[in-house]
């Protein structure tokens, strides 16, 4: 009986109740509906427990980092450096716009800021170039999703700490997969620009300007280096990581650029601080959430159902993508993976696929679903930026969204492809 | 309706203001989160010295961070939800539906306040194990976060009783802190 939680949490998720007030409500009624009241202050304290936490604390950084990054005009900084570098080629600003995307990817763990940072900026300059706003509006949120998926992500912490599995793992695996989204949206942006016949952005870069554009990326630029480097040579954790990365913001942005006043900075951390507190409570209920998931066996009742569909490893991921990839259309990223997480994990990782190999398929698949109509939140945060309807912006993505399925297939079924670096890196 | 309208108004006026306290008291905690944890990484690896508390105390800044500004962000939308179904529905029903989802909400909250209560005053009986502090004011942030959160929460229920079955024009959204940088 107590697996009903289940279907009242999701009745009071699709009428529209938040999804921290869902996970709790279910649970909660269904604990007093079978007498175990007792328990109840349990899903309090692993609330608490899943907010007091160590590792968790990198999500407040991170997204601090970002903020101060994207305020200091580093956005700009990595827009000239890869026009410098790509920006001649037909359809050079469609490729500036990506290759701006993977190096923000680099900064920020999070697509809302990148479509929104970059939008701001590209979309205007790509309309002036003779590109549609609708195309200009596609492209920014579909290379948006390498946000989450190149490390630092929001996402694959929220995901590590609650499945219990290794950060920097989780990070070294979306490496790859994050550069194949990139490469394969160029890959189409040039068919696309021959077939339209794209204008170019400019004459090639001497290398004087190469090298400048370089220097004033420089320390920009440096930041994953410093991120990910400490991370995965193991020199930090990381929260000390995440730390680290706001004082080097802080300096770069207040001291180097100068384009952040000490005056603007309560403003930046209020930000952050509200949005990490939402992220902060919805992992505690996700912990309580999971509390209940396992008294209730539904994660057993869910594999027993689910082998019973197909015992094949790779039939049942193809069904799960296509199962995450529904969620994805209608739910946050960041949401989906603490529902789905605890239920669907057990059962891939009893059929033998590697934790981290799972994780990064679920990370990447519900990180696609960030810009798949209709409820994709960076459809609607590049509406906002361009002035474009969504329900065109929708139609003008669908070859991206092609070309995005089509890597989250490879990644599911070629393991190499994001297993190679936490293995060569011993992390897996 | 009118005394309902000015109840609200109140109780609005002193949300505002008890939000605005808590969130000038929560940048300055993510200030000394940051604080607090490079001055781990430089005890550690420049003076090869651990020091055995920065952990712990980052850890209360992010809880007391968190049930600070928690409210704040409850009341101007920032819970993920799914709203699709109020393009399919009558309007009176979505305001129906809307009501339930908070009257809900509400006793989730009132729930979680009683607990918090509780769980503080089970507090008294630790210490924070590397600094001289009752775990009780460390977990004092949780009553604080789902007391505001209540409080919010008594607000939005208000204000959508006032739309349903009154003038819409006449319950406006509170204002919203401007919280972006001055150019």
């Amino acid at each position: 009986m107590l697996i009903f939680f289940l279907a009242i949490f999701l009745v009071l998720l699709l009428l529209g109740m938040p999804v921290f007030f869902a996970m709790l409500t279910g649970p909660g009624i269904m604990l007093y509906v079978e007498g175990m009241e007792r328990d109840i202050p349990m899903l309090f304290r692993n609330i608490y427990n899943g907010i007091d936490s160590f590792p968790l604390m990198a999500i407040p950084f991170f997204m601090l980092a970002g903020e101060l990054m994207n305020q200091g005009g580093i956005t700009m900084r990595l827009v000239a450096f890869s026009q410098a570098l790509i920006g001649h080629v037909r359809g050079g600003l469609a490729h500036v716009n990506i290759l701006s995307s993977m190096l923000f990817a680099g900064l920020s763990g999070s697509a809302v800021a990148d479509t929104s940072a970059l939008g701001s900026m590209l979309i205007p300059a790509m309309e002036k170039n003779g590109y549609s706003r609708k195309f200009a509006a596609a492209i920014t949120a579909a290379s948006s999703v390498i946000g989450p998926i190149i490390p630092p992500s929001g996402i694959m912490i929220i995901y590590a700490y609650t499945m219990e599995i290794s950060v920097a793992a989780l990070f070294a695996a979306g490496v790859i997969p994050g550069i194949l989204v990139g490469l394969g949206l160029m890959g189409m942006t040039s068919l696309m620009a021959k077939k339209y016949d794209f204008p170019v952005a400019g004459r090639k870069s001497t290398p004087k300007e190469k090298v400048s554009a370089t220097w004033k990326a420089f320390f920009p630029l440096l930041t994953p280096v410093i991120i990910l480097g400490g991370i995965l040579s193991g020199i930090f954790t990381p929260t000390e990581a995440s730390a680290i990365a706001v004082g080097y913001a802080m300096i770069i942005s207040l001291f180097v650029l100068r384009t952040v006043r000490f005056r603007d900075l309560p403003n930046i951390f209020t930000r952050s601080a509200i949005s990490s507190s939402v992220v902060l409570l919805l992992v505690g209920a996700a912990i309580a959430f999971k509390t209940v998931v396992s008294l209730s066996h539904a994660a057993e009742m869910m594999a027993s159902w689910t082998l019973s569909l197909s015992d094949n490893p790779l039939v049942l991921l193809f069904l799960i993508n296509l199962l995450l990839f529904l969620v994805g259309m209608f739910l946050d990223a960041g949401p989906a993976i603490i529902i789905l997480g605890p239920i669907l994990a057990p059962i891939f990782i009893t059929l033998g696929i590697d934790p981290v190999h799972f994780a990064t398929i679920m990370s990447v698949n519900l990180t696609v679903g960030l810009a798949t109509p209709p409820m994709g939140l960076v459809l609607f945060v590049a509406s906002s930026v361009s002035g474009e309807k969504v329900q065109t912006i929708s139609r003008a993505i669908l070859p991206f969204l092609f070309v995005e399925i089509l890597v989250i297939f490879l990644i599911t079924f070629i393991p190499a492809i994001s297993m190679t670096i936490p293995r060569l890196l011993g992390l897996a | 309706m009118t005394a309902m309208r000015k109840f609200l108004y109140l109780l609005e006026t002193f949300n505002t203001r008890m939000l605005a306290v808590g969130r000038s008291i929560a940048w300055v905690l993510v200030a000394l989160m940051v604080g607090t944890i490079l001055l781990q990484v430089f005890c550690r690896y420049v003076l090869d010295n651990a020091l055995p508390w920065p952990e712990e105390v980052a850890r209360a800044f992010m809880i007391w961070m968190m049930g600070l500004v928690a409210a704040s962000g409850y009341r101007w939308g920032s819970f993920v939800a799914i709203d699709m179904i109020d393009d399919y529905l009558p309007t009176l029903l979505v305001r129906l539906l809307k009501l339930f989802l908070l009257a809900l909400a509400m006793l989730v909250l009132a729930q979680l306040f009683y607990l918090a209560i509780e769980f503080f005053q089970r507090g008294f009986r630790t210490r924070a194990a590397s600094f001289h502090l009752s775990r009780a004011w460390i977990y004092l942030a949780m009553p604080v976060c789902f007391g505001s959160m209540l409080l919010v929460n008594i607000e939005m229920l208000l204000r959508q009783v006032g739309r349903t079955f009154g003038n819409e024009e006449d319950f406006p959204e509170p204002p919203r802190p401007s919280l972006t940088v001055a150019e």
